[in-house]
């Protein structure tokens, strides 16, 4: 049984403006499930959902987003927890010590005016019960030992810190309580290409280490391919395409899928490379049927008719597409 | 149209900024003896590739005259630019030379429409008389980027996605008809997916309008993609510098090797099982004497930490470093 189980879940923001209502459907009919000890990476262009999709699932709904329908399930161990229930209790048993959320520029979230040291106290002294609190400083030392971070950066204060070292300070405070989901988005999008492969191998040692659950969200499909194990691709608050990493990039099936990756720019190859044509649609006014349909080569008439169904082509390779399951005949 | 070909030159460009007062004074080289030429040989896409923190952007923003350097001389076809004080000279050298920002969403005003900033434009620089002809070269400039009056007039920034506005801030940029477009990341706040169609531009504005592009990136992908020459910068030095092909297709310098090992593979056959030496911190590596490399490089020698390399040439191409002095 998957960990973490979302079944149709619609999440819309819902805004009033000059008492004319404005809904914008970031999230739209998603179900996906995320098993022990995996990492999954959604992936798409910005302004997709995929922030929107993590705050839902992390339970951090707050007006205007509205959740219209659908559920989130935790299964730890043999409890099971609806995420989205009106009981707060449920909601609330839910700690740092199981989830832990890197928020998105979470680099310049540091407080400037204390020192690294202070904010891991503040951090584990808020989240661990009073009797622990003397582990503190152990706690410190291990996570930046296992993590092979110098203890020079305890005494620093953030500005001393490169950005890279910056955001590595911040993943090692948010998995310090070893929790058991950790959601991640865009850790490494804000950084050059060296910090973000420090970043990158960082979350890997962590993941290795603790053995949790992670969620990545990014851009860019090069993290994808050498982090996730498996991968849903989110396009305008759908997702379009769910596989195995190794699949997506071997055999990817959805035509968004298949610009996403044939645009991508590779060391040694001058050849022209086209991307995806068109601008992404508004989400206050998604185009009907298919979202897709307006940019896509190959939109047939029933694109324009109803959403496609999301079905497996096989071997949990999942894809949202009508013109994919005609030629398929699935 | 005119030829557009004229020379950028950069001899021994040197800025020095002075850190903290009273007691604690340090100083920090942000670019150190700095020397390339744009455009020599006709229009050519150039980059300048390196970590955040290299002292590219404080390159870049000496280039267009925004910061007066310590040492050292840009001239632009001919003419001394880097320390110009009359306005008429530096109109006519902003004219030729246009700057491209990190990102589109902080370039323009949120509270103005996107149509505003090319017509404004185009009156500093007293493109055209009146409006029906203004209105011409601005259309002419964003079919250039792909985009037309018709799809922006009336819109305000945030009704455009990131690609589109970051075409629309190309497209201001030619309004003048410049020569040399000097771009700081452009790419790096544009979604992956439409990171290409921005290259694809600079390719295309090289080709059809005769226009030398230096492009600002850590990403070495696209800069391959894009870009006729390459220079790589270490924590204010080049370290290494010839056409893009030898430099990235079989790098000399540790660094350069470095910074290609970074770029993410779209290919699951090639992940990152290595682990790689990571910087701390960024004075520890500029206070650093002999070559600045020397705290992360796997070739580490006694000289590299008490001098530091010259420049030698390879092939054509430049090193700045130990292993290859003595070839």
């Amino acid at each position: 049984m998957a960990v973490i189980d979302v079944r149709e879940l619609t999440a819309h923001y819902i805004l009033g403006l000059y008492g004319r209502k404005k809904e914008i459907s970031a999230v739209d009919n998603v179900s996906f499930g995320i098993n022990k000890n995996e990492i999954l990476g959604i992936a798409g262009e910005s302004g997709c959902g995929k922030t929107t999709l993590i705050k839902v699932l992390f339970g951090m709904v707050k007006l205007p987003l509205i959740v219209l329908g659908g559920s989130v399930t935790y299964n730890f161990g043999n409890s099971s927890i609806d995420l989205l229930s009106s009981e707060a209790s449920d909601a609330d048993s839910i700690g740092w010590q199981d989830v832990s959320y890197i928020p998105q520029g979470s680099m310049s979230v540091l407080n400037p005016v204390r020192r690294i040291e202070s904010t891991f106290r503040d951090f584990i002294e808020t989240n661990l019960p009073p009797e622990e609190k003397d582990e503190y400083e152990r706690l410190v030392k291990d996570q930046l030992f296992i993590l092979g971070l110098p203890f020079e950066v305890l005494k620093s204060y953030p500005h001393q810190l490169s950005g890279g070292m910056r955001q590595r300070v911040i993943i090692a405070l948010a998995t310090v309580l070893k929790p058991r989901v950790i959601f991640a988005d865009e850790p490494s999008s804000a950084l050059d290409v060296v910090a973000q492969r420090g970043v990158i191998q960082l979350l890997k040692k962590i993941q290795r280490e603790q053995q949790n659950i992670m969620v990545l969200v990014s851009h860019d499909m090069g993290i994808h391919a050498n982090l996730t194990d498996r991968v849903a691709i989110m396009y305008a608050g759908n997702i379009v395409e769910e596989a195995r990493t190794k699949d997506i990039f071997k055999g990817a099936l959805h035509p968004y899928t298949k610009y996403l990756i044939g645009s991508l720019p590779k060391v040694g190859d001058k050849l022209y490379k086209a991307s995806v044509p068109g601008p992404p649609p508004p989400l206050a006014n998604p185009p009907k049927g298919c979202r897709f349909h307006p940019r896509c080569p190959h939109a047939l008439d029933i694109c324009r008719g109803d959403p496609p169904m999301f079905v497996d082509a096989g071997d949990g390779h999942k894809v949202a597409c009508s013109f994919v399951a005609k030629e398929m005949g699935l | 149209m005119k030829s557009n070909t004229k020379t950028f030159e950069v001899r021994d460009l040197t800025k020095v900024y002075n850190i903290g007062g009273g007691l604690s004074r340090s100083k920090v080289v942000a670019v150190n003896r700095a020397s390339f030429t744009l455009g020599d040989r006709g229009p050519e896409i150039f980059t300048l590739a390196g970590e955040s923190g290299s002292g590219k952007t404080t390159l870049a923003r000496i280039a267009l005259g925004l910061v007066e350097p310590t040492s050292g001389n840009i001239q632009y076809d001919g003419k001394e630019i880097a320390y110009i004080k009359g306005r008429k000279q530096r109109m006519a050298f902003m004219r030729e030379v246009q700057p491209i920002f990190q990102n589109p969403f902080e370039t323009f005003n949120p509270l103005k429409k996107v149509y505003t900033y090319l017509y404004e434009t185009g009156l500093n620089y007293n493109m055209a008389a009146g409006k029906s002809e203004m209105d011409q070269v601005i259309e002419d400039a964003l079919v250039a980027v792909g985009l037309s009056l018709e799809e922006i007039s009336g819109k305000y920034p945030h009704e455009f996605s990131g690609g589109q506005l970051q075409r629309s801030s190309i497209a201001r940029a030619l309004i003048t008809n410049p020569s040399t477009l000097i771009a700081d990341e452009p790419v790096s706040m544009v979604d992956a997916s439409m990171r290409m169609s921005i290259v694809n531009l600079f390719r295309e504005l090289k080709e059809k309008r005769d226009v030398s592009v230096m492009y600002i990136t850590h990403d070495l992908a696209t800069a391959y993609y894009a870009s006729d020459r390459i220079s790589i910068m270490l924590r204010g030095n080049i370290v290494e510098m010839g056409s893009v092909e030898e430099i990235l297709d079989d790098p000399l310098h540790p660094y350069t090797r470095l910074l290609l090992e970074s770029v993410p593979e779209p290919d699951t056959d090639q992940k990152w099982e290595k682990e790689i030496a990571l910087s701390t911190f960024e004075e520890v590596e500029y206070a650093q004497i002999g070559c600045k490399f020397a705290g992360r490089c796997p070739h580490v020698m006694e000289t590299c930490r008490k001098k530091a390399p010259r420049d030698i040439y390879v092939d054509g191409r430049l090193v700045n470093c130990y292993l290859y002095m003595k070839k």
